[in-house]
């Protein structure tokens, strides 16, 4: 069963079809590639 | 019955075989929602003893479309970062329906390069969605592994 890690899930809830790479499951690991919206906030996050 | 000796030393001498290998691994799942083609983290780095050998790549690894994203994944190899695959990398995994919850399989290739150099080259795996915006992954589940060999 493929189950996903709650930073993605939050990444789907709070930024909606945004393109990012997830390096790792950390707030390091995430390359925000998209334009314009921002990257989220670690705190946003709940990391 | 008459039997003809041969002569060794006219038998032609064919070398072939491997350098030592190398290999790379990683156990962290790389995810991404972009429609281009993006470094994972499964990577290795080989320096060949000589510009005309070729080297020969394999890759294996969990590939996914993450839950519910209706997006197909693809995977290649890339020599730094030039895609040796076609747009479509060297194979897909597609999901079946909208319906679909997630869609995962190992997935194994092989390719033989021709990098053209003695120096240290780079091949690493790249994952791309067909959806912007949708989210695949390589190596959420196992270890991912790519190994390079110097045919010489």
């Amino acid at each position: 069963m493929i189950t996903e890690h709650a930073i993605i899930l939050k990444l789907w809830e709070i930024r909606p079809n945004t393109i990012w790479n997830l390096r790792s499951y950390t707030y390091e690991g995430l390359e925000w590639l998209d334009d314009p919206s921002t990257k989220p906030t670690a705190e946003e996050l709940g990391l | 019955m008459a039997r003809t000796k041969i002569d060794p030393s006219l038998i032609p001498t064919l070398t072939i075989g491997f350098q030592a290998p190398v290999q790379g691994t990683s156990t962290t799942e790389f995810t991404t929602t972009a429609t281009s083609f993006q470094t994972t983290n499964c990577a290795a780095t080989i320096t060949p003893t000589s510009s005309s050998h070729r080297i020969k790549i394999t890759v294996s690894g969990f590939l996914r479309t993450a839950t519910s994203q209706s997006a197909n994944s693809y995977v290649t190899i890339a020599r730094s970062t030039t895609n040796l695959g076609t747009a479509q990398g060297f194979g897909a995994l597609l999901y079946a329906s909208a319906a679909d919850t997630s869609a995962g399989a190992l997935v194994s290739f092989i390719y033989i390069d021709s990098p053209a150099t003695a120096s240290s080259t780079t091949y690493n795996v790249q994952i791309r969605s067909d959806v912007g915006g949708k989210t695949v992954g390589f190596g959420q589940q196992g270890t991912q592994v790519i190994v390079l060999e110097e045919i010489v």
